[in-house]
């Protein structure tokens, strides 16, 4: 070949070969040192991510605000049908709303009866969707407020109506949240009219499947399936999704949030979520205080009789 | 193109990193997240490769491994590993390209499925071995053939459109030719 004895390219050879020799080697290390220290290297990713992705949200908000209307402009064809169900849809609508307004003064005469207080400590946070995760594998979203807004890993994030995922991941302006479809989203539920608790597993398909049901039995599609609050991992009593038998005959859970246009999210401000420090130990049963320290601690104390 | 050598070695380079931010921000965009469906093709595969073969000269490996590494980073793969695939992928098509003759497309579609079942394998395997917990084989390889399926309308894309075609003589010096 001609480009063989070309004298610049012989000297160049043994050097270019050492360099990319290094290339490698270097990539190769960040993969092992990713492996061995994942964390770090995690929050490497969400800086770099918060470095670009912000920057950017320019074009991509109006590229998929674009290809969302062309979407929609198809379904202007199906105008009419689609009017005719809305009416007969809000005709029932109404009836139920005459139902719910009822309960809702019965509920606000009963709560007013035993003085009781909700939960406050539910506030949330209101971010934009700002990307896709960019792989078919990995179901999640990047939002726009992060660490300045407070968000902290483990948060539950929301649409309007129920739970869309996990705040993993957090930038200086930027948030991961991993989706419930994921394979890497589990989270504690109950399904509610038989109150059973469960598992609600994601496997990237768009209805996570339910592991760990006790008495399958008492499970039927339709029900509801609100999160449970076990182990800290998300608030309790928010409303996941509806049950439905997979076509492989399990039971999977249909996601009541509208993963089909995520365009807002909320972020559920909940205290400090449960950390896992180390492996577990053995829980012992409580001691009883020793005699010595209840005579010193009612002798210290100011007697009450 | 000869007159100006300085230029094009500049604007090659800066295309191929337009081109390439242009992909990975494709494919960033919030459409139907959490829905899963149907793997795309990965235009970034077809891109560097497709690139490569044509003009090795105008495509710096530092420059392959940092948009593979950012890409990496950016779309959530474990980073570096994909990217050395890439490099060591890149570097075999450089030691194949050669200057002043267009080779049939059919080979090159062929070849290029090859390395892009090597390269999806070879990515499990670590992946496997390293034991990080990752999609099943099947799955990742259903990537494959929509990727090769892709790769001849990028080319044409790149040797059309952004004239990105064999040169009559390699450029010589530390980016171009064969290691």
């Amino acid at each position: 070949m001609t480009q063989d004895r070309d004298p610049a390219r012989e000297m160049y050879r043994p050097l270019r070969r050492i360099f990319v020799g290094g290339v490698l080697l270097c990539l190769c290390l960040i993969f092992v040192l990713w492996r061995i220290d994942g964390p770090r290297v995690e929050r490497l990713r969400a800086a770099v991510v918060n470095a670009v992705v912000p920057q950017v949200a320019w074009i991509l908000t109006p590229v998929s605000a674009t290809i969302e209307m062309a979407g929609s402009f198809r379904t202007y064809q199906q105008l009419y049908r689609q009017n005719q169900d809305l009416r007969r849809e809000l005709q029932q609508m109404r009836a139920w709303k005459e139902a719910a307004l009822q309960l809702e003064q019965k509920n606000a005469r009963l709560l007013a009866l035993n003085n009781l207080q909700l939960d406050p400590k539910l506030t949330f946070v209101t971010g934009i969707v700002l990307a896709d995760s960019g792989s078919p594998f990995r179901q999640s979203v990047l939002l726009n407020v992060g660490a300045r807004d407070g968000i902290r890993d483990g948060w539950a994030a929301m649409d309007g109506t129920g739970v869309v995922g996990r705040i993993s991941g957090v930038g200086r302006d930027s948030a991961r949240v991993i989706l419930l479809t994921d394979t890497n989203s589990t989270i504690p539920v109950t399904i509610q009219p038989s109150s059973q608790h469960a598992l609600m597993v994601g496997d990237n398909s768009p209805l996570p499947y339910v592991d760990f049901l006790e008495t399958p039995e008492l499970v039927r599609p339709g029900d509801r399936v609100v999160t449970s609050g076990d182990g800290g991992v998300f608030p309790p009593d928010l409303l996941v999704g509806q049950i439905v038998e997979g076509r492989d005959g399990r039971m999977r859970i249909r996601p009541a949030a509208d993963y089909g246009r995520l365009e807002f999210l909320r972020v559920l401000r909940f205290g400090d979520p449960e950390r896992v420090d180390g492996p577990g130990s053995l829980i012992p049963p409580p001691t009883p205080p020793r005699v010595e320290d209840d005579l010193a601690a009612s002798e210290g104390a100011p007697g009450d009789g | 193109m000869a007159s100006a050598p300085l230029t094009r070695t500049l604007l090659g380079p800066g295309l191929y990193l337009a081109l390439a931010g242009a992909l990975v921000l494709a494919r960033l965009v919030p459409l139907s997240p959490g829905s899963g469906g149907w793997p795309g093709p990965d235009l970034l595969l077809c891109l560097t490769l497709a690139w490569v073969l044509r003009r090795p000269d105008l495509l710096p490996i530092g420059l392959v491994a940092a948009v593979a590494l950012l890409s990496d980073l950016l779309l959530g793969r474990p980073p570096g590993l994909w990217a050395a695939l890439l490099v060591l992928a890149t570097e075999y098509m450089r030691g194949r390209s050669q200057p002043g003759q267009e080779p049939s497309l059919t080979g090159e579609v062929a070849l290029f499925a090859v390395i892009c079942t090597l390269l999806v394998c070879a990515n499990w395997l670590l992946m496997a071995i390293f034991m990080v917990p990752q999609p099943p084989l099947p799955a990742l390889l259903a990537q494959v053939p929509v990727t090769v399926l892709a790769y001849p309308l990028v080319v044409l894309v790149l040797v059309q459109l952004a004239g990105i075609r064999r040169a009559a003589e390699t450029g010589r010096g530390f980016g171009g030719g064969r290691a």
